[in-house]
């Protein structure tokens, strides 16, 4: 029996709209250097003068060094934040020139690509598999098949369907350079809403001769457009992949830096994202120069003392400072939540016309309205488990949170890991919806960690003695 | 609102550590949360939450509760309030000594316990045993075991387990007879010592003679019986309210009432003489109540969802089987503790499946 994947998006007020603010040409930007656990290390220093398109740092990725292309062509003026951040001055108007040679994706060959997405700082935008981060540049690793999600991967992140709006020719360039990376008969496999959608029709018209292709429509609950969920969604489709096929997975917006770093060797400049959630009083869709300081195009309430602003979505974004943040190549949105300011009096007990729940126990729900009252807290307090069930109800992957919680209660690792503790994927959704608001999530990382450390001490024990006798 | 947050300020720190009162800090604690939600922030992502929490959790089966709470009030009088009244206030102390002694928060779980357990008694049950009764619920049923959320048992039917073997005549022999028109029993005022209390026979002894009262008195309640128990119509009101708030399984209720049903139309189709109508059997007694609000209570019962078919199922079945052909007339108390003894096998066997299930994915 296959078991179907649940999932669950919660309702919170403050949902983008699909209309698109661009964010003029700003007088510096910052790239940070530090990002998704790797610290890039810097090649230029201060007062150099860099062109679009130069290297600005690199990092040692899986089989070869990663480069980070400078967006605009100036003046570096300076380092922030403990040498983590390059600042420089940009000189002049938004030009589009080319600064890396274009590729036709009939012919281009794979060194050239992977080489070309290196050098455009694109090549963290895939996700394999194999290494559960980006794949290995050194050509050693050819998918089978490589997913390109139009989802957003959380709610009120940048929508797939905004960027093919913008960037069609793009995405679709992007797309056809897939073939180049992949083994001989692999298969783009295209993960989109609906099939009767009039984008999905256009996707349809434009793909459906290439063989190549597949359309999978999914339904749009989060976190369907986590790449571990998206390779679950294939194992559903007429030909499932073997369980050690290396899969890649992107999204609609890394495609579109492919279609126009490879196809018209652009750098890449802007990005999409998103500045939504309840403490955002209209949220939109941005399109934002890369570097581009957050207190320099958006609203001033994002920044206020009474704000929280995070990094991502609700359910998996990190905190991060609004006066020192600004977009880089892998941002998709920002979400701004208000800060518990007052302790509204008995709580519990009112209908909550604002409120919304995975339990249809308030007024909310009778009338269909999102969760306006969310802050940034608990709602309440931690308690024991009372074995509710919610946490079962929304998890993606099908263990079942509580269970394992009470395993590790007891410190059992092996049940827990044997009742799917390796199985989770950090959504985020248990520890939400946990009426005794348990850090489930955390527990389980934890856990993980130390069972990891465990194996590792013991595997060093076990080499340790074979040297010795 | 802002004298709450006053008030509650003022009293802060008289509780801080070091303080004459800081060894009562879980009782201002429960009262500062009780008045006004805590504003923790959770420190990482999440960093927003679902606005479900255990105390509107708890509240919702009060209120799912209220009907037929009215319902006792109108058939057997303001009886039922002073034991409401003794059984918070005996079975709160030791809640709240626990919770002293044990330097944790006072938990919600016991405000559900707490109003049950006087619906689940005989109406004319002298206070003093309501009191004896719930205390050794909380102590034995929950607390020994670590509190709310660790019990093993359904902390208000072991209170009433130990009742019925501590204090057999009291229990079957203090039934108020219900008194229907305008006001009901409310009419009669402060019928404090129930001294009218009769030991006429509920519906389930003269089902077992073969005498059925009529499906109508049964459905309304107007009969004699626990407290809670006797009026179908406001434990389905109240019933389908924590269905529908999400609180109670479907699942659970739907498996213990088909079970019990189907069995039971199945044993009459094949005329076993000892067992009982469907609609009288469905009506009488404690069953409904039980499906609704004791077999649903998620913490006794199994966490997997295919587990609370099952678990239902054997409550149903059981409750049937111990009523048709046991010396006990009632067996919805003892199927509901039968299943708790269960729930934890049940889960187990369908976690291992799972776990077959999750090696066999690879």
């Amino acid at each position: 029996m296959k078991l179907s994947d649940r999932g669950y998006t919660p309702r919170i007020s403050g949902r983008p709209a699909s209309d698109v603010v661009d964010v003029a040409f700003p007088r510096t930007v910052c790239i940070d250097l530090r990002r998704g656990g790797s610290t890039y290390a810097a090649l230029v220093r201060e007062g150099d003068a860099v062109a679009a398109g130069d290297s600005l740092a690199e990092v040692e990725g899986v089989g070869g060094s990663l480069g980070l292309p400078s967006p605009v062509s100036g003046k570096v003026v300076g380092f922030e934040d403990e040498n983590s951040r390059i600042v420089i001055e940009t000189d002049g108007e938004e030009s589009d020139e080319a600064v890396f040679e274009p590729l036709k994706s009939q012919f281009a060959a794979a060194a050239q690509v992977r080489n070309a997405l290196s050098c455009g700082g694109l090549w963290p935008c895939l996700w394999s598999s194999a290494t559960g981060a980006a794949p290995a540049i050194d050509g050693s690793e050819r998918p089978k098949r490589v997913i390109v999600s139009l989802v957003a991967a959380e709610p009120y992140h940048a929508r797939g369907r905004v960027v093919l709006t913008r960037h069609w020719d793009d995405v679709m360039s992007g797309i056809r350079f897939l073939p180049r990376l992949m083994d001989d008969y692999g298969r783009v496999e295209v993960i989109l809403t609906a099939v009767r959608d009039p984008v999905a029709r256009k996707i349809y018209r434009e793909l459906a001769g290439f063989a190549w292709v597949r359309l999978h429509p999914v339904a749009v609950r989060y976190p369907v457009g986590d790449p571990r969920m998206l390779v679950r969604t294939l194992s559903a489709a007429e030909t499932p992949p073997k369980p050690d096929e290396i899969i890649w997975v992107m999204n609609a917006q890394s495609s579109a830096l492919f279609g126009r770093v490879l196809g018209r060797g652009l750098v890449p400049r802007r990005r999409l994202i998103v500045l939504a959630g309840p403490g955002v009083s209209e949220p939109k869709h941005y399109s934002v120069p890369i570097g581009t300081r957050l207190r320099d195009f958006a609203p001033a309430e994002l920044g206020g003392a009474d704000m929280l602003l995070l990094r991502g979505g609700l359910l998996r974004g990190a905190e991060t400072d609004f006066a020192a943040t600004s977009v880089q190549i892998d941002d998709d949105a920002f979400f701004a939540l208000p800060k518990p300011v007052t302790r509204q009096a008995f709580s519990f007990l009112r209908p909550g016309f604002d409120r919304r729940s995975i339990f249809p126990a308030f007024a909310g729900s009778a009338l269909n309205r999102p969760d306006s009252h969310i802050t940034a807290s608990l709602r309440g307090e931690e308690r024991p488990c009372i074995s509710c069930g919610a946490c079962e109800r929304v998890c993606p992957v099908r263990i079942i949170p509580q269970v394992l919680h009470r395993y590790l209660y007891r410190d059992r690792f092996e049940e827990a890991e044997r009742a799917g503790l390796n199985k989770c994927i950090d959504c985020n959704l248990c520890t939400f919806v946990c009426p005794s608001k348990i850090a489930l999530q955390e527990q389980f990382e934890t856990a993980r960690a130390q069972i990891r450390a465990e194996r590792l001490a013991l595997e060093k024990a076990v080499r340790a003695d074979g040297e010795l006798s | 609102m802002k004298i709450i947050d006053k008030l509650m300020d003022r009293l802060e720190p008289l509780f801080a550590p070091g303080k004459k009162l800081s060894r009562l800090r879980p009782v201002y604690q429960a009262m500062d949360t009780f008045l006004r939600v805590p504003s923790i922030e959770p420190g990482r992502a999440p960093f927003g939450r679902d606005p479900m929490d255990v105390k509107r959790y708890m509240s919702l089966v009060i209120v799912a509760l209220i009907p037929p709470f009215l319902a006792s009030l109108y058939f057997f009088g303001w009886r039922i309030l002073l034991m409401l009244l003794v059984s918070y206030v005996a079975g709160g102390t030791v809640e709240v000594l626990f919770a002293v002694i044990r330097k944790e928060d006072v938990n919600e779980g016991f405000l559900v316990t707490g109003f049950i357990f006087p619906l689940v008694l005989p109406p004319g049950l002298p206070l003093w045993v309501v009191a004896v009764g719930v205390v050794f619920g909380v102590v034995v049923g929950k607390e020994i075991f670590g509190g709310t959320g660790r019990n093993l048992f359904n902390p208000a039917l072991v209170g009433r387990v130990f009742l019925g073997l501590g204090y057999p005549a009291l229990m079957t022999g203090t039934w108020i007879e219900p008194v229907s028109g305008a006001l009901g029993r409310l009419s009669y005022g402060l019928d404090v010592r129930g001294l009218d209390a009769v030991s006429s026979a509920t519906p389930l002894v003269a089902g077992k003679g073969g005498d059925f009262v009529a499906p109508l008195d049964l459905f309304l309640g107007n009969v004699t019986g626990s407290a809670g128990e006797t009026s179908a119509l406001a434990i389905i009101l109240g019933g389908i309210f924590l269905v529908a708030v999400g609180v109670a399984n479907w699942r659970t209720v739907f498996s213990v009432l088909g079970s019990f049903v189907g069995l039971n139309a199945l044993l009459r189709l094949a005329s076993v003489e000892a067992v009982a109508p469907v609609t009288f059997n469905l009506l009488a007694g404690g069953l409904l109540f039980g499906a609704f609000f004791m077999a649903t209570d998620p913490v006794s019962g199994p966490v997997t969802t295919t587990g609370k078919w099952a678990y239902g199922a054997l409550i149903g079945m059981l409750t049937l089987l111990i009523r048709s052909f046991s010396g006990f007339v009632e067996g919805m108390m003892f199927a509901i503790l039968f299943g708790n003894i269960c729930a934890p096998l049940i889960d187990e066997v369908i976690i291992r499946n799972r776990m077959r299930r999750f090696a066999g994915e690879g």
